[in-house]
């Protein structure tokens, strides 16, 4: 059976929103990411960074150009095949932790491989390895309103990883932490977000995560400007 | 949907139980909103099925194996028609029967069935008579052997504390005689009725010879031959099963208005519902918008709303139909007494449950909590997942769904005019006020942001900062507190609605009133007076001092073939009376009257028989049908079935009817009140004659209009609760939409003291802003139950009078309710630091 390419392509995307007047947040950008890249995407607040992971990530629409997973242009999918694509492809850490707060740790670990279909039971036992594994096995009966902001990130971290997806997509994980949780976390996502053949894509302002990445493409006025 | 099918949703089942369990009050308000609306139908289906089973139970009892009915419409039988049937019909199974409402000096406020027999004949008709427990063994014969005699079932008896052997004393009719209760009958429970022998009860209202009706046992084979008999001289013979149509024909109205005040408070709970759910689908956005950016289809979530919705359905109706059976029984007596005033008398009370009743209900509640989930959750579904997770995105959406909602409400309202402007049945009328009261429901938000903004408007000219801040950050909230706005404003209306309905009809047959009654003294004649009797009672009243008139009257039931609509035969002072109450002027009516075979009719008459002036009407005389023209219309609550009226001397020269029922007395001014006394005193002496005061008549048919419209109220009431617990809710949207913002300027500086200020003063505009868009619709609202609804139900026309207070009234509910619901969350919302709000999203 012939592997699945899940390489990226971005291919002259521009982005603008409604009211935003005539001002372009991507302009015109041409992007590959290949399977198993670990990619930094740098700019200033407000330059389109999470917009471009937005669409990387199938939330979002580019306004004219496409944006391909393998040979697939994500425009051409339709809801329920955008939202499959979401659910087995990708795993998702945003800036603030966005976990589901009426559902406690090990169940917020566990809507992934719901939504793919797994069993309950097999699910739960997935999540608890996981949590174990992460030496977070202790906070798996709480809701998230009990725990901290590393904490909360570290769970986002598992639960975008627990399906094994082939890309991850974290848009500033460590933004709302200090520089020590940050660390923590850090290494946490790159632990379980670094495995062979996924990507690795994080928005980011934060030099150390830098300099880990192997890619680093910085986004200027709506134009990738830079890519190293 | 199967559950296992659809993967994940249990989990997301789960969430949405959490949700609610850590939202008790949320999750109280929406059930509470749905068993509301729920109880309310479900308790008046009851209270009207247990009626009808009242009406039957009483027929069941008294009719035995009885098969058909003999009665004169609108009258009594000649006694003598009983002998004939007997012995000519050789019918020997024929009970003759005359009921009529007593009322006990141990009991004033209650009036209670009597129903008389002849012992003997009932038992060949095997009717309940027979089971008694008395201290004799034959009771029913004690009936018979001791005038005055009465048997009571176990229920009245125990109500009035009395036993066998124990007197009482009566104040309607006028004391004539005390009654001893000679037995207790073991009726159904709930029955209430006494039973005396014939010969009592004759002598008790003044009728002897006469009997309300027969029950027959008919062999098929007689029956078209006797039905033709009886009808020549004015009986109508019927089945049993034909009266108790006639009862569902007679009560149809009264019973679509109770349907319809239901279905308007299920509207209200509706909205409610709808407010309430779509709130917790707005509130749990963010949620649902990370669920789809992890792959959450929107099946999936349209599916989690959706059983959701059935969830909350499920407990509320379940509720809602065990707080409906309480509120039924007790709804049960309001009922039975509207229906024994205005159609038949029931002597039984007693609740029952009906299963069609729940299961409409329970129906009808489950469709609005659906469709009041369906947008919601077509919203939920539709997420985006990037714009799930952003709120501006929202407001946005909803800034641009404005103009659509605008036109949806100008094309519901376009299409409820056009409805209730062609339609001649209830039932389209009905669907025509629902679509006007959503297409207010769908303006409610553009009309409350509009107004904010001129508040806002305001604020910055007189320079009043906060009043500025709090009318703009209520405007921004709209988005979310929308539909609880709107759920208010219908809630308002409602209450408005039926509060101006209920005072402009209560003033129009107060007005009614001072034409119809128009007279100072009432007296009723025994239909039976000997011609001496007769000479010597119109020579008294011709003594009496003070009097400036009289006006006589006799009422029969119309002779055009169906015998339901009534005639009366007046001949009205000139002078002292006003009769009767019509667009046509007074002395041209009873010019026309007096000059001809012409009648005027009521309003239900003219529209149940397509009758207008000019027109002509047949009427079945003893010479032979004669055909009356018409020559107005007059106005008549009295009956919804019709009424025809004319001059007393046509009537007898063609009926060959000399009688008078009722004489009424024009007092010269100032002389009501001797008038009455010097009336009582002449005619003491005449057994059966009823001397009444005509202004306590005219209190008491307000007094039963009261209790008509009291189911009415406690609707209204209801609607009022609905009201409130809808703008709690709308205030906890909002206290929620404002956490931040609140936490921000405590965080600058701003006291708690001014938090709880501004909370307040934006709860208080929420409410007035909707008890004002309310008003109107209110005012709407009554103006259709009363110019189409009513007059489509019964032919009434009635004033359109909105009385200050009501609107008053609704204004103070909606402000009063916005401060004190808002309240609480204000004090909670100052009670945690400003850092809890501040992290609140």
């Amino acid at each position: 059976m012939p592997r699945q390419d899940t390489s990226l392509q971005l291919r002259s995307v521009t982005k603008r929103y409604d009211g935003t007047g005539n001002r372009d947040i991507l302009r015109e950008v041409n992007l590959t990411i290949a399977a198993g890249d670990y990619l930094a995407v740098v700019g200033r607040s407000g330059s389109g960074k999470s917009t471009l992971l937005n669409l990387l990530g199938g939330l979002d629409r580019p306004t004219t150009g496409s944006v391909c997973f393998g040979n697939r242009d994500l425009a051409t999918l339709d809801d329920p095949e955008l939202s499959a694509y979401r659910r087995s492809q990708l795993g998702f850490v945003f800036q603030r932790a966005n976990l589901v707060p009426t559902l406690s740790v090990l169940e917020n670990l566990q809507v992934p491989l719901r939504l793919n279909g797994v069993p309950a039971r097999q699910a739960r036992s997935r999540s608890r390895a996981l949590l174990a594994q992460a030496e977070l096995g202790e906070l798996e009966g709480r809701l998230p309103e009990e725990l901290s902001g590393g904490e909360q990130q570290r769970v986002a971290i598992l639960r975008a990883v627990v399906h094994a997806p082939s890309i991850v997509i974290a848009d500033e994980p460590t933004g709302n932490l200090d520089l020590d949780t940050a660390t923590r976390t850090l290494d946490l996502l790159e632990h379980f977000g670094r495995q062979p053949g996924r990507s690795l894509i994080m928005a980011t302002h934060s030099r150390e995560v830098i300099g880990r990445t192997q890619r680093v493409i910085e986004i200027r006025a709506g134009r990738v400007t830079h890519a190293q | 949907m199967s559950i296992r099918r659809v993967s994940g949703l249990d989990l997301l089942l789960a969430g949405g139980w959490r949700f609610y369990r850590q939202h008790p009050g949320q999750l109280l308000l929406t059930i509470a909103g749905i068993a509301l609306g729920v109880a309310t139908v479900v308790a008046i289906d009851l209270a009207a099925h247990s009626a009808r089973q009242a009406f039957d139970a009483t027929t069941q009892l008294l009719r035995g194996q009885a098969t058909h009915y003999l009665e004169r419409p609108g009258g009594y039988i000649n006694e003598s028609v009983l002998g004939e049937l007997r012995r000519q019909w050789r019918l020997p199974a024929s009970v003759p029967v005359l009921e009529r409402s007593l009322r006990f000096a141990r009991q004033p406020g209650r009036s209670v069935t009597m129903l008389a027999t002849d012992p003997l004949a009932a038992t060949r008709l095997n009717t309940g008579l027979g089971n008694t427990e008395s201290t004799s063994a034959r009771p029913t014969l004690e009936l018979m052997a001791e005038p005055g005699s009465v048997l009571l079932t176990n229920a009245l008896a125990r109500e009035l504390d009395v036993g066998a052997g124990d007197q009482l004393a009566l104040i309607e009719p006028a004391d004539v005689m005390r009654l001893t209760v000679a037995g207790l009958l073991p009726a159904e429970e709930g029955a209430r009725f006494v039973v005396a022998d014939l010969a009592t009860a004759q002598r008790l209202f003044g009728r002897p010879g006469e009997l309300s009706r027969i029950d027959l046992q008919v062999p098929t084979a007689q029956e078209a031959r006797l039905a033709t008999a009886m009808a020549s001289r004015g009986l109508r013979l019927q089945t049993v099963a034909q009266r108790l149509g006639q009862f569902d024909g007679m009560t149809r109205s009264f019973r679509i208005n109770l349907q319809a005040l239901s279905l308007l408070a299920l509207l209200v709970g509706a909205f409610l519902v709808y407010s309430t759910v779509s709130f917790t689908v707005v509130r749990r956005r963010a949620t649902f918008g990370l669920l789809r950016a992890l792959g959450a289809s929107r099946p999936l979530i349209y599916a989690q709303v959706v059983l959701e919705a059935l969830c909350l359905a499920a407990v509320g109706c379940l509720l809602g139909v065990l707080f409906g059976g309480v509120l039924g029984a007790g709804l049960v007596d309001l009922v039975s007494r509207t229906i024994g005033d205005l159609y038949l008398r029931s002597a039984v009370d007693k609740f029952g449950w009906s299963a069609f009743a729940v299961f409409k209900a329970v129906g009808v509640a489950s469709a609005a909590c659906l469709l009041a989930a369906f947008l919601p959750a077509r919203e939920a579904s539709q997420t985006t997942p990037h714009s799930g997770m952003q709120r501006a995105s929202l407001e946005r959406r909803r800034l641009k769904q404005l103009p659509l909602q605008v036109g949806g409400a100008c094309a519901c309202g376009l299409g409820g005019a056009l409805v209730l402007a062609n339609t001649s049945a209830l039932e389209y009328a009905f669907a025509g006020i629902f679509l006007v009261l959503v297409a207010a429901a769908l303006l409610t938000p553009a009309l409350l942001i509009v107004m904010t903004q001129a508040v806002a408007a305001v604020g910055d000219r007189a320079d009043g900062f906060w009043l500025a801040y709090a009318a703009r950050s209520l405007a921004a909230s709209l988005s979310r507190t929308g539909p609880s706005a709107a759920a208010l404003m219908i809630a308002v209306a409602a209450f408005t609605g039926i509060g101006v309905m209920i005072g402009s009809f209560r003033a129009s047959v107060d007005d009614w009133l001072n034409y119809s009654v128009d007279a100072d003294v009432l007296i009723r004649v025994p239909t039976a007076l000997n011609p001496s009797e007769s000479e010597e009672f119109w020579a008294r009243l011709t003594t009496l001092e003070g009097l400036a008139g009289a006006t006589l009257s006799r009422r029969t039931a119309l002779p055009d073939g169906d015998g339901l609509a009534g005639l009366l035969a007046i001949q009205s002072h000139p002078q002292a009376g006003r009769w009767p109450k019509s667009e046509t002027p007074r002395d041209q009516i009873l010019a026309q009257l007096s000059s001809g075979d012409t009648i005027i009719v009521s309003e239900p008459l003219a529209q149940k028989r397509g009758l207008a002036v000019g027109d002509q009407l047949n009427l079945l005389t003893p010479g032979g049908t004669v055909a009356f023209t018409v020559a107005a219309q007059f106005i008549d609550y009295t009956s919804e079935l019709g009424l025809a009226a004319m001059d007393l001397s046509v009537y007898r020269r063609h009926f060959a009817d000399q009688r008078i029922d009722t004489v009424s007395l024009h007092a010269e001014r100032g002389q009501s009140e001797a008038l009455l006394a010097d009336a009582r005193t002449a005619l003491a002496d005449f057994a059966g004659v009823q001397v009444a005061d005509a202004g306590l008549l005219r209190g008491f048919v307000l007094q039963i209009f009261d209790r008509t419209f009291t189911i009415t109220e406690v609707l209204r009431t209801i609607a009022g609760l609905v009201a409130v617990m809808a703008i709690f809710n709308a205030l906890q949207a909002q206290r929620l939409e404002t956490r931040r913002e609140t936490g921000l300027l405590r965080a600058g500086g701003l006291t708690a003291r001014s938090v709880t200020a501004i909370s307040l003063l934006q709860t208080g505009l929420l409410g007035l802003g909707a008890g004002l868009v309310a008003l109107p619709v209110g005012l709407t609202l009554a103006w259709l139950l009363i110019f189409v609804v009513n007059r489509l139900a019964f032919g009434w026309s009635m004033m359109f009078l909105p009385q200050p207070g009501v609107l008053l009234q609704s204004l103070v509910l909606a402000t009063a309710a916005g401060i004190a619901a808002g309240w609480w969350p204000a004090r909670a919302q100052v009670s945690q630091p400003p850092a809890v709000d501040l992290r609140a999203a």
